[in-house]
């Protein structure tokens, strides 16, 4: 008997497991976060245990369980946008992602027809200048940097004034993040100096007075090698310098933008104000 | 004045008034909308590939869009980082999707040779029991013809790496916008004719419907080989049975717009089981810290196990976003939309324009008698029922565009023959010796004309 009572009891699990993907689910997991050594997050559904990955249908009745410094965020019918990390777990979801039945599929049908007009959406007729704030250099990702020499930088959009940040290591604390170097401008760009002791990867990040954000991962590395006949240029002048900058902003791909970009910020004269002016309208040296 | 005379006009008086207070209401603007909406093409497609099944035969797709939350992690480069997008390309593939379509413009080289040369090998590397792969190929205006409609690809970087993958195609993606500016149709395949070689391409609709249905790429290559010779040879002989429905233009089936909270159609999996038509995944969620896609074991296959996946990019510097009956949509949901209804619309009856013409007819010729038979306001909500019944019904056997083209067509028909009829009316009067008065309406009640 208590076998027969076992064997239903699996089968009844298992088939409930089965049939939950025919349910519709109540969301989704949108990402997981597993530093090294945190213990992998756990989906628990009808009494089995199932693998977090990215993706992964959420039903109603799961419980996700989260420890240590692990996190997962879900995205669900009713909890929109949430990130359930240790303190949050376990975790139990509830409810279904609505729309898709007969009834609602003519009841949209038959409101469509009341909503001929379409949702109004007030819009400006005037010409934009706080459109989004995007770095003009930069581009290409991790753009390599020296400690203890400028960079320039140079965006577009946004609403002035603009704070720039940047984050990242030392070489002393490795381990902690922290704002290297800070500046405020009204302008759409900046010369900043990459802190002596600034090290690995850092990030710098561009916000305007309405919280929209520019951002580009910087790496701290030696300086770049150019041509023998541009570094042999002795003693070393502002055209010397300004040849630099140009060839190093037409190296594909373009890895010392911002670099090259304060080279010729450092300089002084028509040529150098020249070449960040078009810089900062987005042309590039070919 | 007589009492008669007062309960003459109480009737007008009273239904005046009740329609005076509809229309303080504000009640008034949502029935004259209502009543415009039936008249409105766009919507009317899009109910009857509704009700005519579309959605139900979809082929369910998945969009991974490059998005400005994606771009952003890049720095906000000018184009999807085509590092990326191989990537994601080989993510996909062990997901055991129906197909793949890449709708990024490739024409150029990007700015970091690397990247490009890393999309290449992933396109190299594409294995030939892999899920079919579509790559969008741009096309622009051809100047050197005289023919308006005539369009010539662009350069496509990896061309010389995919001529000989079989499971790897150029696609086609060409929309036709109207005089309005707004998107409404597809083609199936876009054909260019040069002297002596002419090509044929097939748009990812056409890829992802045989994908789905489990068709052999080779109908593919006979439908193309037969366009080709249909369009450049003149030579329509011999067509393929596949697709039945090879109408080159169609109106796309818009089921969704994209949007997150908008209601979402539900597709019937090959096992049953009902499954969202559209799912938007932002390419942010499979990428990593470093940037680089999530290693496929930690991303789940649910959204692309058993669905067509597209890889768009709808950030705004893609400039990819156009006007459509249901708003403004970036390219890649537009493709999406005409892959998802595509099934209903391929498998259908072709229909030439003489048939479309006899079958108007003939359903002008029912609505005329019932117009004849019955009162005005009888006759045109019977024949506005019938056509909303018809709709489906035709659209299910014919494309949907074609059913609302036969039942536009009939209505037009009814249209002009009551006001010829009308015309004659007076006419006559105008002959008897009415004069002027034959100009108004008949003042006796049925009850004094029967």
């Amino acid at each position: 008997m208590r076998l027969w009572l076992a064997l239903l009891a699996a089968w009844l699990l298992a088939t409930s497991a089965a049939f939950a993907d025919t349910r519709r689910p109540a969301g989704y997991v949108v990402a997981v976060e597993t530093p090294d050594g945190a213990p992998a997050p756990i989906l628990r559904r009808q009494g089995q245990e199932l693998d977090v990955l990215v993706w992964t249908p959420l039903f109603d009745g799961d419980a996700l369980e989260v420890s240590g410094k692990a996190s997962v965020a879900i995205e669900t019918a009713k909890d929109k946008r949430l990130v359930v990390d240790a303190a949050r777990s376990p975790h139990r979801v509830s409810g279904e992602l609505g729309g898709g039945s007969k009834f609602a599929g003519l009841a949209s049908r038959l409101g469509e027809l009341f909503k001929a007009k379409p949702d109004a959406t007030p819009t400006n007729l005037v010409g934009r200048s706080d459109g989004a704030l995007r770095l003009r250099l930069g581009d290409e990702a991790g753009q390599k940097v020296v400690a203890g020499k400028p960079i320039w930088l140079a965006w577009r959009g946004g609403t002035p004034p603009f704070d720039i940040e940047l984050r990242g290591q030392t070489r002393q604390r490795k381990l902690d993040i922290q704002a290297l170097a800070r500046a405020q401008t009204e302008n759409g760009e900046v010369k900043l100096i990459i802190p002596p002791h600034a090290a690995g990867s850092l990030r710098l990040i561009v916000r305007d007075a309405a919280g929209q954000e520019a951002r580009a991962a910087l790496e701290v590395t030696s300086a770049p090698q150019v041509p023998d006949w541009i570094a042999d240029g002795a003693p070393p002048t502002d055209m010397a310098a300004l040849a630099m900058a140009l060839h190093l902003l037409m190296n594909q791909p373009a890895r010392y933008d911002f670099y090259a970009a304060g080279l010729a910020a450092a300089l002084e004269g028509a040529p150098a104000r020249e070449l960040l002016n078009r810089l900062k309208r987005g042309e590039r040296p070919k | 004045m007589a009492w008669g005379s007062i309960g003459k006009w109480l009737k007008p008086a009273a239904l005046a008034a009740l329609i005076g207070l509809v229309s303080l209401s504000g009640k008034m603007d949502a029935i004259s909308d209502a009543a415009a909406a039936l008249a409105d093409k766009d919507l009317l497609i899009r109910w009857t590939s509704a009700w005519a099944g579309a959605t139900r035969e979809a082929t369910p797709v998945t969009l991974i869009d490059i998005d400005a939350d994606a771009m952003a992690a890049f720095g906000n480069p000018d184009r999807a980082p085509r590092q990326l997008v191989a990537d994601l390309l080989d993510l996909v593939k062990t997901k055991r999707p129906l197909g793949v379509f890449l709708d990024i413009d490739l024409s150029k080289a990007g700015a970091d040779a690397a990247a490009d040369d890393r999309l290449r090998a992933v396109f190299a590397g594409w294995p030939n029991d892999a899920p079919v792969l579509a790559v969008a190929r741009r096309f622009q205006k051809d100047k050197t013809r005289d023919d308006e409609d005539a369009l010539r690809p662009l350069p496509l970087i990896a061309a010389a790496v995919i001529a000989d993958k079989p499971h790897i195609r150029q696609a086609a993606s060409v929309a036709l916008a109207d005089s309005d500016s707004v998107v409404r149709r597809w083609r199936l395949s876009q054909v260019v004719c040069d002297a002596g070689a002419g090509q044929a391409f097939a748009s990812p609709q056409l890829i992802a419907t045989a994908a789905a249905t489990g068709r052999p790429q080779a109908d593919i290559d006979r439908f193309l080989a037969w366009r080709l010779r249909q369009v450049c040879a003149k030579d329509a002989k011999d067509r393929p049975v596949w697709p039945r429905n090879a109408a080159a233009e169609t109106n796309i089936s818009f089921l969704f717009s994209g949007e997150q909270d908008a209601h979402a159609p539900l597709a019937r999996r090959p096992d049953g089981v009902e499954t969202p038509v559209f799912r938007r995944i932002s390419a942010r969620t499979l990428m990593g810290e470093s940037r680089a896609a999530l290693p496929a074991d930690r991303v789940s296959a649910e959204p692309f196990a058993g669905r067509f996946v597209v890889i768009g990019a709808s950030h705004a510097d893609a400039h990819d976003e156009h006007m459509t009956p249901i708003g403004k949509l970036p390219g890649a949901i537009i493709a999406a939309n005409a892959i998802a209804g595509a099934p209903a619309i391929l498998s259908a009856i072709e229909v030439s324009a003489f048939g479309k013409t006899a079958m108007a007819l003939l359903l002008f010729a029912a609505f005329a008698a019932l117009s004849l038979r019955f009162r005005a306001s009888v006759a045109s909500v019977v024949v506005s029922l019938c056509s909303l019944a018809l709709l489906p019904v035709l659209g299910r056997i014919f494309a949907p565009s074609s059913a609302l083209e036969i039942v536009f067509a009939a209505i037009a028909m009814l249209a002009m023959f009551a006001a010829i009829e009308s015309a004659l009316e007076i006419w006559q009067g105008w002959r008897e010796g009415l004069g002027w008065r034959v100009l108004l309406k008949p003042s006796k009640s049925p009850k004094e004309i029967a």
